[in-house]
């Protein structure tokens, strides 16, 4: 059972869900950890989702890739490689630093309404012994009402800092 | 036998596995071996869809004195796969078990 206490993670009976909402985006500068540059002057904001591996992994064992391996909504199949309209989907990365082993998958918050909905992230983890684990979890993509402004402010990220670990 | 992670219904021992994964799924033989008999020969069958890999440590089975190891890959979500396990011992016995396969799309 995955510990979602004190993250942005929510629970229902199908799994693991985080929620990414749209509404107005300020102009901000964010650092992604771990793949370094910032975004200056653009309008949007970014979360790194990252999944914690440490458990599942044998001693000596570390990742060494992880990516995408589809996004949908509904009966819309994104295939590996592909987007969404928007590029909610950024990239893919990962960190094995101390005793973390993180699979990090990064999304940009879209400013198209017409993306709202609940979308099923499928990945994949590949591991130097060769083994490879893969999973789901949901995005859902909501319409932030105007008076939840202030909620949306504590959603933005800070610099160099994980966001949705689990 | 040990079934560590594999889980337990009327038909026996089965396991979840997501289709886009490629795993070793271990059986530990120790509570059938008699006195100090060890295995000293394996061979899997796995049914058609499923597929064995020899992604992990280069081979596709493998065996240590207790315990023998398929490495699995593939699958379509919402099949189930049988999968044979035939151990040999260095004592002549034979020994053959089965486990399935459940194969389905892992939510966190």
């Amino acid at each position: 059972m995955i510990d979602t206490t004190n993250t942005a993670w929510g629970r229902d009976r199908t799994g693991l869900y985080f929620v990414i909402e749209l509404g107005p985006h300020n102009n901000n500068t964010y650092t992604q950890y771990p793949f370094g540059g910032s975004f200056n002057d653009m309008k949007f904001r970014m979360v790194d989702l990252a999944i914690n591996y440490r458990d599942q992994l044998a001693a000596g064992e570390n990742i060494t890739d992880c990516a995408k391996v589809s996004f949908e909504l509904d009966d819309q199949v994104i295939a590996a490689g592909g987007s969404i309209p928007g590029g909610t989907f950024v990239r893919s990365g990962f960190t094995n630093e101390g005793d973390n082993h993180y699979a990090i998958f990064q999304f940009i918050e879209v400013l198209d309404e017409t993306m709202a909905g609940t979308y099923q992230f499928r990945y994949r983890v590949n591991t130097n012994l060769g083994r490879q684990y893969a999973g789901t979890f949901r995005i859902k993509i909501i319409k932030s009402p105007d008076n939840f402004h202030s909620h949306r402010d504590n959603f933005a990220l800070s610099q160099g800092q994980l966001h949705g670990i689990i | 036998m040990s079934k560590t992670g594999f889980l337990q219904d009327t038909q026996g021992a089965y396991i979840i596995k997501d289709p886009d994964a490629t795993l070793d799924y271990t059986i530990d033989w120790s509570g059938v071996l008699t006195g100090a008999d060890t295995i000293s020969s394996v061979a899997y069958e796995v049914q058609s869809g499923l597929s064995m890999s020899n992604a992990i440590g280069g081979s596709y089975f493998s065996h240590t004195n207790t315990t023998s190891t398929v490495n699995l890959t593939g699958g379509t979500a919402g099949t189930i796969y049988a999968v044979e396990c035939q151990i040999t011992t260095a004592a002549s016995r034979t020994f053959v078990r089965h486990f399935r396969v459940k194969v389905e799309n892992q939510q966190l």
